[in-house]
């Protein structure tokens, strides 16, 4: 593991290191928390780093440290169920749309290119404002919002590597469709859409933290990265490092994503190795 | 004639295509009542406790939700042609006219972060490609990728904080108009507009240093360079001009994400937008204002898409004969 890691680029490293711990957060970061993260404590409010509370205290004289610790959580299980979502939908969308019947195809393509046109945090806002809020609506509506991301990149993927011999060679054999699909086309667009996973949770991760910072996604009083930035906006003037500890964890985490992503993509695709 | 019947062929489609799409989405902004979970009278009346069902019938007809939903979408979409857009439900007051006041506003915002996109991405992206290699290089072009990275609430909070908190230079947020106080007005722009711009001068300057170095390499350079021209007029007559290309492509293409960004930026800076509205409605459910506003934002989309892809047509021959 350590072997590995050294042979990578060092940011690359860094970036992996950084998600390891992300996702190890996630998972025992209640476990971690000095505090008790939702107890409320008036004569503590605004605080600013002190010895008590390394990070200082919010509007309610809750613990940041804590609350930015449980805020991981929700962040991390909506980027990748809408990811999981995202990308099993797309997939099958897009294979569909390559190998089914025309019309069909021609149907699910043509919806495809007009949900593209539209900025995801568009239809995002859309759904959201008549769904009840939380982890689980928010999952299957980001899910939703980059399905056709995964569609037109599987379509295209596909109709790829319906032109390879292999493929060929099975249907002539007298494959049924199915069998083409899982033995020779799906393992054959893995990578393009492994890429495109590593984006998309990028993505996902910045669409929850928009939504909530909007007041639109996890709800309070369970915290979430985006929705403390956006509460700390009021702050400002008070207590500015109440803003800045969510933004850093959050670029940081979004940046660590883009790194390993483009390291992929470099990684996958040959003709860039060099 | 021939070539004019291309063009003529050309720009019907197009039009026949932002149509088709503006009807696609004026249906779904329509069905969103329909296909979202909860039945949206309940969640308007959410506030009281249990309504009772006269209060839920009365809703109901004051909304034409007791019709037959085809009468629905026949009536909802004869009056968006005639751009009635309904009255907001909590206030009262003309959808059409609130858009009218905020459609600007949010175009003016757009426009400014555009400028200076390019008037940062470009003089970065020649400096990266003409100090390739170099240091200079290095850290524009892995600012370039922060700035891409960095969502636009949080580089927002950071010149907030900079700017009109510790050097009190710019306010805050907030709005004036133009009318009352210009010079004002124009300083209340500053920061939402950079901050919306940063991340698309970002990719303004990645593209310009990749097509910069690209032209750098090609015959005509070297041809020029031999001919005893000077290094100057080389590069900003000759290798910018054929460089912009992919940049104001770029640009076009980065719009999107531009209006994406309207959405948290006039958050962040409390400027009374297209999408300030939407997400206050979103907020309070007022779901007149919610299709009203999105219909603006998703016609406002579809035009500028048109727009390019017109004057990209219409400059590059090849682009007109590809079959969309």
């Amino acid at each position: 593991m350590t072997l590995f890691l050294l042979r990578m680029r060092p940011a690359v490293a860094a970036s992996a290191l950084l998600l390891a711990a992300v996702v190890a957060i996630a998972i025992i970061g209640p476990a971690l928390a000095p505090y008790n993260p939702y107890e409320i404590q008036h004569l503590k409010v605004n605080q600013p780093s002190s010895p008590q509370h390394w990070l200082g205290t919010d509007e309610f004289g809750r613990d940041l440290l804590s609350r930015l610790l449980i805020g991981i959580r929700p962040t991390v299980m909506v980027a990748m169920g809408a990811t999981v979502i995202a990308a099993a939908f797309g997939t099958f969308l897009g294979i569909v749309g390559a190998y089914g019947p025309r019309l069909v195809s021609f149907g699910i393509m043509r919806s495809v290119d007009i949900l593209l046109a539209f900025p995801p945090i568009l239809l995002a806002l859309l759904a959201v404002g008549f769904w009840q809020s939380g982890v689980v609506s928010l999952m299957a509506v980001i899910g939703v919002v980059y399905t056709p991301h995964f569609a037109r990149i599987a379509q295209s993927s596909t109709l790829q590597v319906m032109q390879q011999e292999y493929v060929q060679a099975e249907r002539s054999m007298g494959a049924s469709p199915l069998r083409i699909v899982f033995r020779a086309i799906l393992p054959n667009i893995l990578s393009p859409l492994m890429v495109q996973a590593t984006l998309t949770i990028a993505a996902a991760i910045l669409l929850e933290s928009g939504l909530s910072f909007l007041g639109l996604g996890i709800v309070p009083p369970e915290p979430s990265w985006g929705q403390m930035i956006g509460t700390a906006r009021s702050y400002l003037s008070i207590n500015p490092m109440y803003l800045v500890w969510p933004a850093l964890c959050l670029a940081m985490t979004v940046l660590a994503i883009n790194i390993i992503g483009d390291y992929l993509r470099d990684l996958l695709d040959p003709r860039l190795r060099q | 004639m021939n070539a004019l019947a291309g063009i003529l062929a050309f720009v019907v489609q197009k039009l026949a295509t932002a149509l088709t799409q503006l009807f696609v989405v004026a249906t779904l902004v329509f069905s969103i009542m329909y296909i979202m979970p909860g039945d949206p009278v309940l969640l308007l009346l959410g506030s009281e406790s249990s309504p009772s069902p006269e209060t839920i019938a009365a809703m109901r007809s004051r909304l034409g939700l007791d019709q037959p939903v085809l009468t629905q979408y026949v009536s909802w979409l004869t009056d968006v042609v005639r751009f009635d857009l309904g009255n907001s439900i909590l206030g009262g007051y003309s959808v059409g006219q609130v858009v009218a006041d905020n459609l600007p506003r949010t175009l003016e915002l757009g426009l400014a972060a555009i400028v200076i996109a390019s008037l940062i991405g470009v003089p970065v992206g020649i400096a990266a490609a003409l100090n390739r290699g170099t240091l200079v290089d290095t850290a524009l072009t892995s600012m370039t990728t922060i700035g891409i990275s960095v969502p636009v609430y949080i580089l927002g909070a950071l010149l907030i904080i900079l700017f009109s908190l510790q050097l009190g230079w710019l306010p805050s947020s907030g709005y004036m108009d133009i009318g009352r106080n210009a010079p004002e007005h124009f300083r209340r722009l500053v920061l939402p507009a950079f901050t919306l711009g940063f991340g698309l001068a970002a990719s303004i300057a990645r593209m310009t240093r990749s097509s910069m170095l690209e032209i750098l390499n090609r015959d005509f350079i070297r041809a020029l360079r031999a001919k005893g021209m000077s290094e100057r007029r080389i590069i900003w007559q000759h290798a910018l001009r054929n460089a912009s290309i992919p940049v104001v492509t770029i640009i076009g293409l980065q719009l999107g994400n531009l209006m994406g960004g309207t959405v948290l930026v006039e958050a962040m800076f409390n400027w009374p937008g297209l999408s300030t509205l939407l997400v206050d409605a979103v907020s309070s459910r007022d779901y007149p204002v919610v299709q009203g506003s999105v219909l603006a934002i998703a016609a406002l989309f579809i035009f500028i898409n048109l727009a390019v892809e017109l004057i990209y047509g219409l400059l590059d021959p090849r682009i007109r004969r590809r079959r969309t």
